[in-house]
C-alpha cells in the first residue's frame, strides 16, 4: 500500500509531502495505481522545478521500497507562493481522488487545508 | 529533474526466481572530504542520490547531487533545522574564529 503524507505549515499551507512503498495492485509494469500516483508525483516536482523558482530538497530510493519525499524549506517558514502551493493541492485532490477508488492500494494522511484562490 | 517513471511505486519483485540475481555496479557514494579537512575551491565533498546532506556555505550541488567546494577552506559538517544535515566550507581565516 502507498502511504502519501502532506506537511502543512502554521497558515495550512503545504510545504512538503512524503510518499512511500508499493501500491501492490499488479505487477510491475502493470499497476495502474501505482502509475497513476507516479505521474501525479513526479510531474507535480518536475513543474515546480521548471515553472517556479522555489527553493527546495528532494530525497528518492526507487530500488528498494517507493520513496520520495520533497520539502520546500522557506514555504515550511511561512513563505508565500500561491503556484507553487496551486500544483501541490492539485496534486493531492488527484491523490484523494484515487484513494476514493483504490482505498485499499494508497492511503493519503492530510490535515485538511485547500487554496484560497 | 525526477525520471518519470510510471512504474516509481510498483512491486519490484517479478513471480519467478529466475527474475532475480541482478544487481547495479556500487557507485561508492558518500562522504569524499571528512569534517576539519582543508580543501581546494571544487574539490568533491560527498557524492549521494537526492539530497541526504544538504549543501551549505560555500557549497554548490551539481547535477548527480553531488556537494562541491566553492572556495578553499575547512570541511564542517553541520545539523540543519530538526532532522537534516548540510555540509559548509569556511576559508581559513573564518574556520579559525
Amino acid at each position: 500500500m502507498i502511504k502519501a503524507e502532506i506537511f502543512r505549515n502554521k497558515d495550512f499551507v503545504i510545504y512538503g509531502f512524503r510518499v512511500t512503498g508499493h501500491a501492490g495492485y499488479e505487477e510491475d509494469g502493470e499497476d495502474i495505481v501505482c502509475s497513476a500516483v507516479s505521474i501525479l508525483v513526479i510531474n507535480t516536482i518536475n513543474c515546480i522545478e521548471k515553472f517556479t523558482k522555489e527553493k527546495f530538497s528532494c530525497d528518492s530510493d526507487e530500488e528498494n521500497v517507493g520513496y520520495i519525499a520533497f520539502y520546500l524549506t522557506d514555504i515550511e517558514h511561512g513563505a508565500k507562493n500561491h503556484d507553487v502551493e496551486l500544483l501541490l493541492e492539485s496534486m493531492l485532490y488527484g491523490l484523494n481522488n484515487i484513494e476514493k477508488g483504490y482505498g485499499k492500494y494508497i492511503k493519503v494522511f492530510d490535515k485538511g487545508g485547500g487554496v484560497v484562490c | 529533474m525526477l525520471r518519470l517513471d510510471l512504474q516509481f511505486f510498483a512491486h519490484k519483485k517479478g513471480v519467478g526466481s529466475t527474475k532475480n540475481g541482478r544487481d547495479s555496479k556500487s557507485k561508492r557514494l558518500g562522504a569524499k572530504r571528512a569534517d576539519g579537512q582543508f580543501v581546494l575551491a571544487g574539490n568533491i565533498l560527498y557524492t549521494q542520490r537526492g539530497t541526504k546532506i544538504h549543501p551549505g556555505t560555500n557549497v554548490g550541488k551539481g547535477g548527480n547531487d553531488s556537494l562541491f567546494a566553492l572556495v578553499n577552506g575547512v570541511v564542517r559538517y553541520e545539523r540543519l533545522g530538526r532532522d537534516k544535515k548540510k555540509v559548509s566550507v569556511y576559508p581559513l581565516a573564518e574556520a579559525a574564529e
